[in-house]
Formats: C-alpha cells, sequence, structure tokens
C-alpha cells in the first residue's frame, strides 16, 4: 500500500539547529509532510522513536557523544519501523560504503538538501 | 736351544713388551721415553739415531747406551742427506763429527757406523747406528732394527696426525668463535636497523593519522557550516524580503563564523602536521 505522504511522520536529527531550520522549511514548501520533529540531541531522538514511530529519519552522520553510527547500532536494538536516509556534510567513501550495509538506510545524501532532493526521498520512501 | 735361538728368543720377548708399550704412548715425549729405555734389551750399539721425513718436515731421534735421549726438527746431518740422495746403505769407520754432541768418540773401541734409507708410503726414514766392540751391532741385529724402526715410525705418525688435528679442532673452535661472535654484531646491526624501522613506520603511522585527521576535518568539520549556508541560501526563496533577517541573515553570520572558524583551525594543524620534520 502507497503511504500518503502529507502524513509520514519525520524526525529531523543534526547536531545543527540551523541544518534541521533549512530540512524543515523544504519539507514545508514542499507539502510533502506536516508532521516534522526535529531533534538537535540524539539522544532525545531515540527516546521519542517508541512514541512516536517515524516512518522517516533524517540523520546526520558527525555529532557529538551519539554520532550517526551510534545511532544506527541503538536504534537497532528497540522494535521500530523506521527508515533512515543519512544527511551528512561528509564526502567520504568509507561512510557511504558503511551505510550500504545498514539494512534500514535507503539512501546516503551529501549536504546541502535542496527541494529537488527532498523529493527524491519522499519517492524513495514511497516505493520502499 | 743354541745360543743365537735363545738371543733371538730374548729380543724378540724384549721388543714385544717395547711395542705394548709404544702403542700406549699417549704423546712423543713419553714414545722417546719408553724406546730410550728398552732399546738395551733388543740392539747392542752406542747411538741410535732416527730421522723421520714427512711432508717436508724432519723429525730427528738420538738414542745413546747411557739412556740419554735428544729429539730435533728439520736438522738432518751431511750424511743423512747423502743418505736421502745415493741411497747407498752406510757401513764404515769414519764416524761424522756431528755425533760427537751425543758421545765421547774417542772413547769408543774400533768404532763402525752404520746407515740406512728405510722407505714407506708418504715418509722415508734414515736410520743410522754407531757401534764398538764393546756394544758389537752386526748384521743380524738389522731385522729388528727394521721392527722397532717400523713401529716407532708408526706410533709418531699416529701421534703426530693426532696433533695436527687437534691444531685443526682448535682453530676450527677459534673460527666457531669468530664467527658466533661475528654473527653476535649481525645480530645488533639487524636489531639496531629494526629499532629504525620501528621508529619510522611509528612516525609515518603518527603522520598518516594526522592527515587522515586534517581529511575528517575537512570532510565534516568545514563542509559543515558551508552546508548550512548553502542551504541557507536555497530556503531564502521561500520567504518574503521583510522575512530574511530573522530567518535567514542571523543564521547565515553564524554559519559564516563557524566557517572561518574551522577554517582557521584547518590552516593551523595542516601548517604544523606539514612542516614537522620525521623524527630520527
Amino acid at each position: 500500500m502507497e503511504k500518503k505522504t502529507s502524513h509520514i511522520k519525520i524526525f529531523l536529527v543534526d547536531d545543527q539547529a540551523i541544518t534541521n531550520l533549512i530540512s524543515k522549511k523544504l519539507i514545508e514548501v514542499s507539502g510533502l509532510s506536516d508532521c516534522v520533529y526535529d531533534f538537535i540531541c540524539p539522544k532525545k531522538a531515540l527516546n521519542a522513536i517508541s512514541e512516536y514511530h517515524p516512518d522517516l529519519i533524517l540523520l546526520d552522520l558527525n555529532m557529538p557523544e551519539i554520532d550517526g553510527w551510534e545511532f544506527i547500532k541503538r536504534l537497532n536494538t528497540i522494535t521500530h519501523k523506521s527508515k533512515i536516509v543519512i544527511v551528512t556534510s561528509s564526502t567520504s567513501i568509507m561512510d557511504k560504503q558503511m551505510a550500504k550495509k545498514e539494512k534500514n538506510v535507503i539512501d546516503f545524501y551529501s549536504k546541502p538538501l535542496n527541494l529537488k532532493s527532498m523529493k527524491e526521498i519522499f519517492n524513495k520512501l514511497a516505493l520502499d | 736351544m743354541n745360543l743365537l735361538t735363545s738371543k733371538y728368543r730374548i729380543t724378540y720377548e724384549a721388543f714385544s713388551k717395547l711395542s705394548g708399550s709404544i702403542s700406549k704412548a699417549f704423546d712423543t715425549k713419553e714414545l722417546v721415553s719408553v724406546t730410550s729405555k728398552n732399546l738395551k734389551y733388543l740392539i747392542d750399539s752406542r747411538l741410535l739415531r732416527i730421522s723421520i721425513l714427512m711432508n717436508d718436515d724432519s723429525y730427528s731421534f738420538t738414542f745413546s747406551s747411557n739412556g740419554g735421549s735428544n729429539i730435533e726438527s728439520n736438522k738432518l746431518y751431511d750424511f743423512e742427506t747423502r743418505l736421502l740422495d745415493e741411497k747407498v746403505p752406510i757401513i764404515n769407520s769414519d764416524i761424522p763429527q756431528e755425533l760427537d754432541q751425543y758421545i765421547d768418540l774417542n772413547a769408543l773401541t774400533n768404532p763402525l757406523h752404520w746407515g740406512w734409507l728405510f722407505e714407506r708410503a708418504n715418509i722415508k726414514i734414515c736410520v743410522s747406528i754407531l757401534s764398538d766392540d764393546k756394544k758389537l751391532f752386526t748384521k743380524t741385529d738389522i731385522n729388528i732394527l727394521h721392527l722397532l724402526v717400523d713401529s716407532f715410525t708408526t706410533k709418531f705418525q699416529q701421534l703426530h696426525l693426532s696433533n695436527l688435528l687437534l691444531e685443526k679442532n682448535k682453530n676450527l673452535e677459534n673460527a666457531l668463535k669468530l664467527i658466533a661472535k661475528k654473527n653476535k654484531e649481525i645480530e645488533k646491526i639487524l636489531e639496531y636497523q629494526q629499532d629504525i624501522i620501528s621508529n619510522k613506520t611509528k612516525e609515518v603511522k603518527l603522520k598518516n593519522s594526522e592527515l587522515l585527521e586534517i581529511s575528517k576535518i575537512n570532510a565534516h568539520d568545514l563542509r559543515e557550516p558551508l552546508t548550512r549556508i548553502l542551504g541557507l541560501i536555497e530556503i531564502s526563496q521561500f520567504y518574503k524580503p521583510e522575512q530574511l533577517n530573522d530567518a535567514i541573515f542571523v543564521h547565515l553570520k553564524t554559519s559564516a563564523m563557524d566557517l572561518d572558524l574551522v577554517l582557521k583551525q584547518v590552516v593551523k594543524v595542516s601548517t604544523s602536521s606539514i612542516n614537522a620534520p620525521l623524527k630520527t
């Protein structure tokens, strides 16, 4: 069954509030979802998973205390339905290769996102 | 049993005894000593001299009837040199003066000098005897003289070869010690080189990790504020002009300052790392 994107629950997890603000604005203007939660603290995002059951997590890699890889590792220890798209400022091929090994990671983007890339993410999620 | 038979029997018994003692001798000194002690039971003579020539060297042994003996190396007398050249046995009353040092020639009655060259495999032996009326050597004694000389010479050869072998073994031992010493030196050099390689490897690893760190800073930290700036520019089109200041510019300023900070850090780390020489 195809998911209706406007009701998709999205978690934005990035220690930079400005990045979350940009992502939120792109989702807002594209009308892809009106259900966006942003976290600058990955730990808080993890705690909220069980409550909100997000469909999609836009996840940064380079974060203090809990980085993106540790976030995925901890996420895998709990029951969830979330798909992950890594959105990172890194251009490292090594990060990209590591991302392919994670079953819940459906895509990998280098920042900055724009309207086009945001729509691609939602299309991919709809098809997944 | 006549007198001659008795003499032979006694002589051969004496030779058997001497032969046994000779075979037990553990060095040349003992060989000469046992020969000297038993000689009088075998041969009647004033002097017996045996010169053995082996591998361009000569070893002379002189035994006198008074029990004295003498050992010399590479000192052949003229009559011995002649014997070697001409191979003609000597029997005459012309006594070589060289023998004067072993016995008082004037005290002899009708002295007679005998000389032979015995040739054996790889060696030549000059045998000479000085006899007189009181110590009368006869042709019948030549057989026992042959036995004595062969027995003496064989034992001397055996002892001489043993000595050579011991000497060679000693040389070999010294050579082995030298090799062991050199091996230790080589091991030390190798260890030293291993240390240098190990230290250099550590340095290179450290340098690599520093470079990796710089690369990581470039990949994450440097691009991060830049992507914010680019993202803010991307979304600025969705704001009204009067909204731009609060929604975009204030964040642009923060991000640009962050970018400036990271740039300064990158330049500092890169410069210090690249300029730092490898420690030796």
